[in-house]
């Protein structure tokens, strides 16, 4: 009895509980990866959000010039790839 | 996802980053110029977007936040008010007979304490809800740890008192008694010592921390970014355990126990105090169900939903983030009525807390009634148990 309830209670802290009553409630903002390529010349504005506690995923959002609609980049397409290398070089004169 | 082979720039990014960068497309093309690459070969991209795994459709936190800032001050606004009344009632008149404490009588001191401790980390929950948390990591962690200790350690003790009726009254096993008061004081020094273990990962894992994805709210969380890198499985795991232990566990015990004990009655004699018994026992655990199945439901279908078991959709999310608040606000309600349910069911609770009020002044007119006094097993189970039906 003593050593099932020592097994169990090492178990659980093994493997880190936690209730999920104060648990992070965030989830990521993109529905699924996000698509591979937008026409540079409809986008407004990008924002890049690094991994945060509602979400462990970089995610791109693009904002459209037009519509004002939001859409997910994916961030491992070869379009989201230049894009961001490019926002890396201009990251110094936009930070927020 | 996709974690694996990213580029060591991508790495850079992630780990330097602490928030949300926002660019203007015109800056820059104004830095590049127009005959900047994605310009002139666009269509070499088209052909990747062909594939068509992705609509990219984003789905922002806003309606379960603004939600949130109502729903949660104001229920447990009536949460804290109710449950300090409930069990500030049942601790004055706890230490007004200070000497008579029967083995339930102990633990139901225990839960009123584990109740009152978790009301009064909701306020701090109510000012986070509605602004944000201003108080530091610090107050984050002692907060979450006693909010957490205090959570299992009132649904551990349900369970134990079911265990102890169980046990006194079907076998008749005095496990506690008045000769030994050790037993009990150490059975509920063992429970706390457990809950204590339970909330080590909210010592280490909770920090006050704004999110940008959460509209730059500053909130009480776990982060586990620094320590893991795929900590869906963490959550996972530890989402099932809470499952186990906080749920499943306790309600095979109660309803093991409470259907004995109901058993018991249906064959024994027949009278009043049976069936007024009964109806204690049934009220227990409809209580309890009432309170804590919703919330594990939707808990459950988060995890399938996780598991993309079920359609990803916007309004799918936000449903669930509104019924986890509403549910868990359902759950905590649970401490308002254990008072009523474990200490003034019983005829002993009534009497002193009418001796009370009438010691303060209050002139009420409370007739205890001395033909059911028998029924007062059940705050005295400890050693009236065998006599009561």
């Amino acid at each position: 009895m003593k050593l099932a309830a020592f097994l169990l209670l090492a178990c659980l802290l093994f493997v880190h509980v936690k209730g999920m009553v104060i648990s992070p409630r965030g989830r990521c903002q993109c529905i699924d990866r996000g698509v591979k390529f937008i026409p540079p010349k409809q986008i407004e504005k990008i924002e890049v959000f690094s991994p945060s506690t509602s979400c462990k995923d970089v995610e791109i959002i693009a904002t459209m010039k037009i519509s004002g609609d939001q859409m997910c980049l994916d961030p491992d397409s070869q379009f989201a790839k230049n894009l961001i290398k490019k926002l890396g070089q201009t990251e110094k004169r936009h930070l927020e | 996802m996709g974690h694996r082979n990213e580029p060591p720039w991508l790495r850079l990014l992630r780990t330097s980053m602490s928030k949300k960068q926002t660019f203007l497309m015109e800056d820059i093309f104004s830095l590049f110029g127009n005959d900047s690459d994605d310009y002139n070969y666009s269509y070499s991209y088209s052909d990747e977007e062909s594939d068509t795994c992705c609509t990219g459709a984003v789905c922002t936190q806003h309606d379960s936040m603004k939600f949130e800032e109502v729903f949660v001050p104001v229920l447990y606004s009536v949460v804290l008010v109710l449950g300090f009344l409930g069990n500030g009632l049942v601790l004055a008149v706890l230490c007004q007979m200070r000497r008579g404490w029967s083995v339930t009588d102990t633990f139901i001191l225990h839960l009123a304490v584990a109740d009152t401790l978790l009301l009064l980390t909701l306020p701090f929950w109510a000012v986070q809800a509605s602004m944000g948390w201003i108080f530091g990591t610090p107050i984050c962690k002692v907060t979450g740890a006693v909010f957490q200790i205090n959570f299992y350690c009132g649904i551990f003790l349900l369970a134990c008192i079911s265990l102890d009726r169980y046990l006194s009254i079907i076998h008749a096993v005095q496990m506690y008694s008045r000769k030994k008061p050790w037993a009990v004081q150490s059975s509920c020094l063992f429970v706390w010592i457990f809950c204590l273990l339970l909330s080590i990962p909210d010592w280490v894992f909770l920090e006050a921390n704004g999110d940008d994805r959460r509209e730059g709210k500053v909130e009480c969380t776990h982060n586990y970014l620094l320590y893991f890198n795929s900590s869906k499985n963490i959550r996972m795991a530890s989402r099932l355990l809470y499952h186990i232990v906080g749920f499943l566990i306790p309600s095979v015990i109660m309803i093991y126990c409470y259907s004995c004990i109901l058993l018991r009655l249906i064959k024994g004699t027949q009278g009043l105090q049976k069936q007024r018994a009964m109806r204690v026992i049934l009220a227990l655990v409809v209580a309890f169900f009432v309170s804590w199945t919703p919330y594990n439901i939707v808990l459950l279908v988060d995890t399938l939903h996780a598991r993309n078991m079920i359609e990803d959709k916007c309004e799918t999310r936000t449903t669930l983030d509104i019924s986890v608040t509403a549910t868990s606000t359902l759950g905590y309600l649970h401490c308002c009525l254990n008072p009523i349910l474990y200490a003034f069911v019983g005829v002993k609770f009534r009497r002193h807390l009418l001796q009370m009020l009438k010691f303060l002044g209050c002139r009420l007119k409370g007739q205890v009634r001395s033909a059911s006094r028998r029924s007062s097993v059940w705050s005295e189970s400890g050693n009236t148990s065998t006599s009561g039906f």
